[in-house]
């Protein structure tokens, strides 16, 4: 769920830096990419235990360092691919993004009501995803091993994957310990194309699974930073992923 | 974001108590030169002109003696860009024996009239409302400093835009100050009598908003149905700064005058504020996702400012964005956001503008924190409207120039609303003919088909 909540994160305070790692090592000796998965997926708890919750909820803090902003994050998933998140930070209020099953919608106080439609609308139904973590290839039907590199001040495979859609994520996995250490995506947005850089810490055992809980993201040199303190899983009231009124107002 | 109108948020944050912060010159001075160099917007700018800046200006800073003296090097090099929204707003002030604080004002506005600071507004609670002041009047000294010795430095030959800005900063400066002080203003009055008022500055009006590091806003909105000179209705909404708080009041006013023959938005005197907010309040007058303007940045892909059509009410049911004129006010001390906002609708063809041409400061900015604690406002973007016209240095150009005189004030007339108003009229009877003719043309067309 983390890399959803990134995508979000990005609309709110800017958009789109890259970062360029280092390569480290030549493409020869590269292991192959659904290997590198297959191992973050093992260093999680498994898909057994991923495939075993059915939704979850998750709290924390967002802060964007240079400019002071500050506010609390909110996350609910439930499998298949519901979602809603809430942000809400000093002097805007509550920004809302969720996916029904069907529908993409936002709620900002700076922007009001807004439905998702063709390839943001596409983009939040794959982001939607709640088992997104294992990159499924019904998802994620090319993956690749593109180069070993320094990501994040440590070595990380750097793989690429492509989606249904046709989009392209890149994500990085810590040699060391399998992890996933980040990632880069290009979303569409209301505003045009953003890219971003998410570097993924902090895993703690929630549960069966271990989960990031501190995500550090830049984009067009703005970084924000995540920090979730508690996740907790099916105890999620479905009611939740109902949209809100504002937009069933715009489904009719 | 960002996104504010420099001077303003300098001036409110001018008085800042003293702190017990690190004083980091170099550190400060260095971060405010690399974050210039590594984000600039234009493709042409001169890294290594920029380079000599720094060995020229470094060692300055490096042997400022206070606050205010790094901060005047910082502007100095700022300066060289020639561009707005690159200032440090203070977090403390200039010196130990400063002492200036700026949260209450007198409860006057004003603005250039030729070469004479002139009162265009006031506050019916503020101060100077209840020392008998009157729009119109002319400025002629704060607590004894003679106007025409600050305004010494405008000189006959500063571009309109430009002095209007500053006189507006040199003034304000000066009257505000802490609640419940008291300014002595020189005025001459509509009889053109001296007259001297002792007036209270007291705390302004409206819901207080902070966003990360940046001053404290008081966000206004005010709206009323006002009658046309033909006897229509038309609805006028004016807000001071654009932060969240205004859409709320902003689209229940919408809901209120959804059936007015046209709306006003009055953005006399609003310096900005966060720009994004632009596509959600253009969504109440365009129906599609019609772009209001590109901005463009140094890295990324252009970034379009889209307007978000407003298709719900405050009470969450289904409505159309408002389709009948739709008038906007501007001023010289129209800034920023503000300038996006109008000059993107004008583009589209969407609204018709009238006043004077506003500020000319319409740079998308972000904000950082220095090392000496100041906020940095630096553009990270150049906005051009939706047909290619770029406002930084320009200005929104009203389609209906109304030139604001003393006479106008002195008598209560709001000239730029009342040719508004009675524009509203003329396109409000087109508006309704074209309506008419549409309905029409469907009733045709429905009895050719048999339906």
């Amino acid at each position: 769920m983390f890399l959803r909540v990134a995508a979000l994160a990005a609309l709110l305070f800017a958009p789109a830096y890259t970062q360029a790692p280092e390569k480290t090592t030549t493409p020869a000796a590269l292991p192959d990419a659904r290997e590198i998965i297959n191992r973050h997926v093992k260093a999680i708890g498994g898909r057994a235990a991923v495939l075993a919750v059915k939704s979850m909820h998750s709290t924390g803090t967002l802060t964007v360092p240079a400019n002071g902003m500050t506010g609390t994050i909110e996350l609910f998933g439930s499998a298949p691919n519901l979602q809603v998140i809430k942000i809400t930070v000093g002097g805007i209020g509550e920004i809302a993004e969720g996916f029904d099953g069907s529908h993409g919608w936002s709620m900002n106080p700076m922007l009001g009501p807004t439905l998702k439609v063709g390839k943001e609308l596409d983009q939040a139904k794959l982001d939607a995803d709640f088992y997104s973590e294992l990159r499924e290839p019904a998802k994620y039907p090319t993956v690749k091993t593109l180069d070993k590199v320094t990501f994040d001040e440590r070595p990380c495979y750097k793989v690429s994957l492509t989606r249904i859609d046709g989009s392209t994520d890149i994500d990085y996995y810590d040699v060391a310990t399998g992890l996933r250490a980040g990632s880069e995506n290009t979303r569409e947005t209301p505003m045009g194309t953003i890219t971003q850089t998410s570097i993924e810490g902090g895993y703690k055992k929630f549960g069966k699974i271990v989960q990031a809980t501190t995500l550090t993201t830049k984009a067009m040199g703005v970084e924000q930073r995540i920090s979730l303190a508690t996740i907790e899983y099916d105890k999620v009231d479905p009611g939740v992923f109902e949209p809100p009124a504002p937009i069933k107002a715009l489904l009719k | 974001m960002k996104r504010f109108r420099v001077a303003l948020a300098a001036t409110l944050a001018a008085g800042a108590l003293v702190s017990a912060q690190a004083y980091q010159a170099a550190e400060t001075f260095d971060a405010v030169w690399k974050i210039v160099r590594d984000t600039h917007f234009d493709p042409s700018f001169d890294a290594a002109k920029w380079d000599l800046v720094r060995t020229e200006l470094r060692p300055k800073a490096v042997a400022a003696k206070t606050p205010g003296e790094l901060r005047a090097v910082l502007r100095d090099m700022l300066g060289r860009l020639g561009l707005s929204h690159f200032a440090v707003i203070p977090s403390s002030p200039d010196t130990v024996d400063d002492h200036r604080i700026s949260e209450a004002q007198p409860g006057f506005d004003v603005r250039l009239v030729g070469r004479e600071l002139v009162v265009s507004s006031l506050d019916p609670d503020g101060g100077a409302s209840a020392a008998g002041v009157h729009a119109g009047w002319i400025v002629e000294s704060i607590d004894g400093t003679a106007v025409s010795t600050l305004l010494s430095d405008i000189g006959e030959s500063t571009p309109p835009r430009i002095a209007q800005l500053e006189a507006w900063r040199l003034a304000v400066v000066r009257l505000r100050g802490g609640f419940s002080s008291r300014v002595n203003v020189g005025f001459v009055d509509g009889a053109g009598a001296r007259v001297v008022k002792s007036i209270e500055r007291r705390p302004e009006r409206g819901q207080q908003v902070t966003v990360g590091s940046l001053p404290t806003m008081v966000v206004r909105v005010s709206s009323s149905l006002k009658p046309t000179p033909a006897g229509g209705k038309a609805g006028v909404i004016g807000f001071n700064v654009w932060m969240a708080a205004v859409d709320s009041p902003f689209q229940k006013a919408m809901d209120e005058f959804r059936g007015a023959d046209g709306i006003v938005i009055d953005l006399r005197g609003n310096p900005g504020g966060l720009a994004v907010m632009i596509m959600g309040l253009a969504g109440h007058f365009v129906s599609d996702r019609a772009v209001l303007g590109v901005m463009k940045t140094k890295d990324a892909e252009p970034l379009r400012f889209t307007v978000n059509p407003r298709l719900v009410n405050a009470a969450g049911v289904r409505v159309d964005p408002f389709k009948g004129p739709v008038a906007i006010l501007v001023d010289g001390m129209t800034g920023s956001a503000s300038e996006c906002f109008a000059g993107g609708l004008q583009s589209l063809g969407r609204v018709r503008v009238f006043g004077q041409t506003s500020m000319g400061q319409a740079l998308p900015a972000l904000f950082d924190r220095l090392p000496n604690g100041d906020v940095f406002i630096h553009a990270w973007g150049d906005f051009v409207t939706g047909t290619g016209v770029r406002i930084e240095g320009r200005g929104v150009v009203p389609d209906e120039p109304v030139d604001l005189t003393r006479e106008d004030l002195l008598a209560g007339r709001d000239a730029p609303l009342d040719a508004a108003l009675a524009w509203i009229d003329r396109a409000a009877r087109e508006h309704r003919k074209v309506q008419q003719k549409r309905q029409l043309h469907e009733v045709l067309l429905r009895l050719g088909a048999g339906v």
